[in-house]
């Protein structure tokens, strides 16, 4: 057959088809949008966390000493390796020294991500600490100095800090609250994680209250680097760049997997809608296919024909699709990159593009398959009578075979492994078809059961049972939306309601306090001038504790100090709670091995400034979380004067207490003015991080979830589509005999509302199960679905598939009888 | 053109049966006649006599329920599809009521559908426009069927069916849809290529005129034929 003839031939059609050559473009855009979204989105995240492992170790491996600091032996032994060769540098890292910031003017303050003291001479080993002004070299000096520290961009524009600025860092595990000074900012850090404050050892040591703050050491391997073996058995912890790689590689792949699953599942869902507009598309050329036959032209030929007009359509939905995804990847990217510190990277692959459209051709026509076979087994004499296609069973069984053959190669091409390719396909097809059988019997059993309705509802339910394919394919990719979004958006909003606190016991305190020992007198007049009820103080300082035989508690990090216990923060398990300078409450666990102390019991304490003090078990305690905001304690429990004494300047007084509502700003306010160095954090600022990472998830998982409920719109158009181009005939002679178009659009509005609340009702309803079974496996999990969003959502649904209805059915429900009725 | 020593077309008593509500309706009750090269033969009736059922048999759309069929010397009852798309290809022309053009084609394009089957280009293009040229739409080329008038449509569709220079035309009704002048004109037309071209002509029809130019009527009453 002459090329030049076939390929004007398929262009003209497409350009020909109008409104379906358009859906069914849209279904194959839709998919590849997709698809490439979702892959470019999974290679930005790969590009982030799996670029150059070193980096992110920040050197050839990172030694420390399990969950204790490394000490000054430690160090010299780092020191010892440098001089041998073993090592060629080192630098020493160490975090938790704080986790909230608070901008010095400023009222309320800021939950870090990250706070990092490093050793200024040597930090970083690998990786590019890019500075927004000066040189990168300069990284060391501007941190050098005790009080000066370099954010990163993304802290400075949140809390509108530039250099010289000064704030206020402490809270968490750390000592008093100390004041600090920007001297940089990081445009990127050399493992591309954000939400950060650099500053020195020296400084750490200020911030922790103590001298052991060091945490690990970075290192690049000398000529004779020491081998691993030798290194664990001297105590190290080693990690290496291979074992970042691996544990991101699973996290990568994972990821990975999971977005292009997500877009190879789209590619289905738009591959189902090409398949159902292609049937269109040809059904609607019965006459001219017979033509065809009729001067000539074999079944080959018109498969030639058509597949090139599909593969055309899947090019140019292609085209249109990799565009939209490129784009929809971006603003995806922003959303996840708001959901964690990591500092994604923005890059367009072309060939995830070229990709694209590849797969929009191949998608096509795997997909229009079955439509062009149907179509090219026309028979010639339907140009003498109408006569209904042969359908070849056999023939229908082996196309569907090679249709899910072929797309769970492009499935495995795109996820790189034939295991999940078929697997992914297999698992949509199986879901699909189980839907298709439960829907559809659950669907027709109310269509079918006889009930008193007004006329326009009852012909509405017959007409939907008149063409039950189309019907069960919209209602399942309806279905499929609402239930995805349903499921996530209240899954997500129950964790949201979680991080409130709502679920746990209201102790009441919606604020606390950080401050020194020096500030904690103006606090506590500032806080009772303020209004603020029910506070109680709690004393946080470093000391190490010994047993009477000198035996290290290392595994306890510093003491509280608490004169009473009103929050209720400890369940004593042994013991009594005992006031007075010499008993204290201990953690439960110092029972058992290797300590096994017992009531009565001394214990050892020294600070770091050299204060001491003896005290005895009184009782042994566990700790018990009561809110989001009220610390458990830290270690052993004493009195407040004792800790106050062996803190001494390094130790942290805190302050919880009842503000009300609407009258944080006003407390600090107060606090700003009195106590400008004190950290003030609300219930609501502890959890805005977490809040805005959860609308941040939100906001993505529903953007990615509406994805299927844009294909079930689709999939509506392509159902009442069909269904014009069947019923045209009776709409001709509805017309004929008095019915007006607004009438008749009516019902088939009335119709496709009536499939929206079928699948609106059934997708919530999945949900509300999926729910039931989740929190009978985990009573923990304890979701709960929105009154108000299960109703919201079947109204969304029922929209959809009205919208979508009236806007296809609008052209053929006003077209002229007489031009119907002729045609036929 | 061809010429046979054999009959043009030899209908052995043909039946065919369709399934209309659910059982099968004779259509035909056994047609048997003979067709001479160049004949132009009127195939007449009142509607449902089966004239259209016997045309599609004889155009190799529609295959008998028994009986055989022979068209310039090949029993069609026996060919496998690819044969039969071949003959409607090489052999048969068919003109229909509704002209039957293909709407996203030009008239030339339309024209030289057929031969881009098995041809190159550029002896199609140089075919359509001579066979164009001989129904005189020279100056029509590059319209589509929609911007022509029926008439013209109907040109355009005896072209195509003549472009592969067919021993036999099938025609359905073919003024049907015209008025009575076009009609005249279309007749008129047909007659002439007839003569150029040399074909056997088989037209179903309603309208006495064009049973008026047939060389010999075959009247089809209730699926039997009887010769006037």
């Amino acid at each position: 057959m002459n090329t030049a003839f076939a390929l004007r031939y398929a262009a003209r059609n497409l350009l020909r088809g109008g409104q379906r050559t358009l859906l069914a473009t849209a279904c194959v855009g839709f998919g590849v949008m997709s698809l490439v979204a979702l892959q470019l989105l999974s290679s930005m995240i790969a590009a982030s966390i799996a670029l150059d492992t070193r980096s992110v170790l920040g050197g050839d491996a990172s030694l420390s000493r399990g969950d204790r600091p490394l000490t000054a032996d430690d160090v010299a032994a780092l020191e010892r390796m440098r001089t041998q060769g073993g090592i060629a540098s080192y630098a020493l890292t160490s975090q938790g020294g704080g986790a909230i910031l608070k901008r010095a003017g400023a009222g309320r303050a800021y939950v870090l991500g990250r706070a990092l003291g490093v050793s200024p001479e040597t930090f970083p080993l690998v990786g590019e600490m890019r500075l927004g002004t000066g040189p990168a070299r300069a990284f060391g000096r501007l941190i050098a100095e005790p009080g000066t520290a370099v954010i990163t961009r993304d802290v400075a524009d949140s809390e509108g800090l530039a250099a010289g600025d000064s704030f206020t860092l402490g809270g968490g595990a750390a000592g008093a609250p100390v004041r600090l000074r920007v001297t940089g900012i990081a445009e990127l850090t050399p493992d591309c994680q954000g939400d950060t404050v650099f500053y020195s050892l020296a400084t750490a040591r200020r911030l922790a209250g103590r001298e052991n703050v060091v945490a690990s050491a970075q290192v690049l391997w000398g000529p004779a680097p020491p081998a691993a073996e030798t290194l664990k058995s001297e105590g190290w912890s080693v990690m290496t760049p291979d074992q970042v790689a691996k544990q991101r590689a699973r996290v990568v792949d994972l990821f990975g997997l999971m977005l292009k699953g997500a877009g190879i599942l789209g590619l289905l869902l738009g591959g189902i809608g090409l398949s159902n507009t292609m049937q269109v598309l040809l059904a609607r050329r019965k006459l001219e296919i017979a033509t065809l036959k009729t001067i000539g032209y074999e079944r080959r030929h018109l498969v030639l024909l058509f597949g090139l007009e599909t593969a055309m359509l899947g090019a140019v939905g292609g085209l249109a699709g990799a565009a939209a995804g490129a784009g929809l990847s971006f603003w995806l990217r922003t959303l996840l990159g708001r959901v964690g510190p990591i500092m994604l990277g923005s890059s367009v692959d072309p060939r995830v593009l070229a990709g694209g459209v590849a797969v929009g051709v191949a998608t096509a026509v795997i997909f229009g398959l079955h439509a062009i076979a149907r179509a090219s087994a026309v028979r010639p004499s339907t140009l003498l009578r109408d006569l209904p296609t042969p359908m070849v069973w056999g023939e229908a069984a082996v196309l569907y075979a090679v249709l899910g053959v072929l797309f769970s190669a492009l499935a495995a091409a795109v996820l790189r492994s034939v295991l999940y390719g078929a697997g992914v396909v297999a698992a949509g097809a199986v879901g699909l078809a189980l839907l298709v059988v439960v829907l559809g019997a659950g669907f027709f059993a109310i269509v079918a059961v006889p009930l008193p309705l007004p006329g326009i509802v009852a012909l509405a339910r017959r007409n939907l049972r008149r063409n039950p394919l189309h019907t069960l394919v919209a209602l399942v990719a309806l279905f499929c939306g609402v239930f995805t979004i349903g499921f996530s958006g209240a899954a997500i909003e129950n964790g949201r309601r979680r991080l409130e606190g709502r679920e746990l016991p209201n102790h009441g305190a919606d604020v606390i306090v950080y401050a020194s020992p020096a500030d904690a007198g103006p606090v506590a007049a500032a806080l009772e001038r303020a209004g603020v009820k029910s506070v109680e103080r709690f004393v946080t300082s470093p000391a190490e504790a010994r047993t009477a035989s000198g035996r290290s508690l290392d595994v306890l990090r510093g003491i509280t100090g608490r004169d009473a216990d009103r929050a209720g923060t400890v369940r004593i398990v042994e013991g009594a709670w005992s006031k007075g300078p010499e008993a204290t409450l201990a953690p439960a666990r110092l029972r058992g091995e290797p300590w096994k102390l017992k009531v009565g019991d001394a214990v050892e304490l020294s600070s770091p400034r050299g204060e001491r003090a003896r005290v005895s078990i009184a009782g042994f305690y566990e700790p018990k979380r009561v809110s989001p905001l009220v610390p458990g304690p830290a270690g052993l429990i004493l009195d407040v004067a004792t800790a106050l004494r062996l803190g001494g300047p390094a130790a942290q007084v805190n302050f919880t207490g009842e503000a009300g509502e609407g009258r944080l700003d006003a407390v600090a306010e107060t606090l700003a003015r009195d106590a400008p160095d004190a950290l003030l954090l609300s219930r609501a600022e502890l959890n805005s991080t977490m809040q805005t990472v959860m609308g941040n998830l939100f906001a993505f998982v529903i953007a990615v979830a509406g994805l299927a409920l844009v294909a079930g719109g689709v999939l509506i158009a392509n159902s009442v589509g069909l269904a014009m181009l069947e019923r045209r005939r009776e709409m001709g002679i509805f017309k004929a005999i008095g019915y007006s178009s607004a009438r008749i659009l009516s019902g088939i509005a009335v119709e496709y509302a009536l499939l929206g609340l079928v699948a609106g009702a059934a997708g919530m309803g999945a949900v509300a199960l999926a729910f039931g079974v989740i929190n009978r496996l985990r009573p923990a999990a304890r979701l709960v679905l929105d009154p108000v969003q299960a109703p919201a959502m079947i109204a969304v649904a029922i929209v959809i598939a009205f919208a979508s209805a009236v806007a296809v059915a609008w052209r053929p429900t006003h077209a002229r009888p007489l031009e119907v009725l002729r045609l036929e | 053109m061809q010429s046979y020593d054999r009959p043009a077309i030899e209908a052995i008593d043909l039946t065919r049966s369709l399934p209309l509500g659910g059982e099968l309706v004779p259509i035909l009750k056994g047609v048997s006649f003979n067709v001479d090269p160049g004949e132009w033969i009127a195939l007449t009736g009142p509607s449902g006599s089966g004239k259209s059922t016997l045309l599609g048999i004889l155009a190799g759309l529609d295959s008998p329920t028994s009986g055989r069929i022979v068209v310039g010397g090949t029993d069609i009852t026996r060919l496998g599809e690819r044969a039969m798309a071949r003959l409607r290809n090489e052999k048969i022309g068919v003109v229909f009521q509704s002209f039957n053009l293909i709407g996203s084609l030009t008239a030339q394009e339309n024209v030289e559908a057929p031969l881009h089957v098995s041809s190159s280009g550029l002896r199609a293009r140089d075919a359509a426009r001579e066979m164009l040229g001989l129904v005189g739409l020279s100056d029509r080329l590059d319209h589509r069927p929609h911007q022509l008038s029926g008439g013209q449509q109907q040109r355009v569709a005896i072209a195509r069916a003549l472009v592969t220079r067919p021993a036999l035309l099938i025609a359905d009704e073919p003024t049907g849809n015209l008025d009575s002048a076009t009609g005249t004109q279309v007749l008129e037309l047909l007659a002439a290529l007839r003569r150029d071209l040399r074909f056997t002509v088989v037209v179903a029809t309603h309208d006495p005129e064009v049973a008026s130019r047939a060389d010999r009527n075959l009247h089809m009453i209730d699926g039997l034929l009887e010769e006037r």
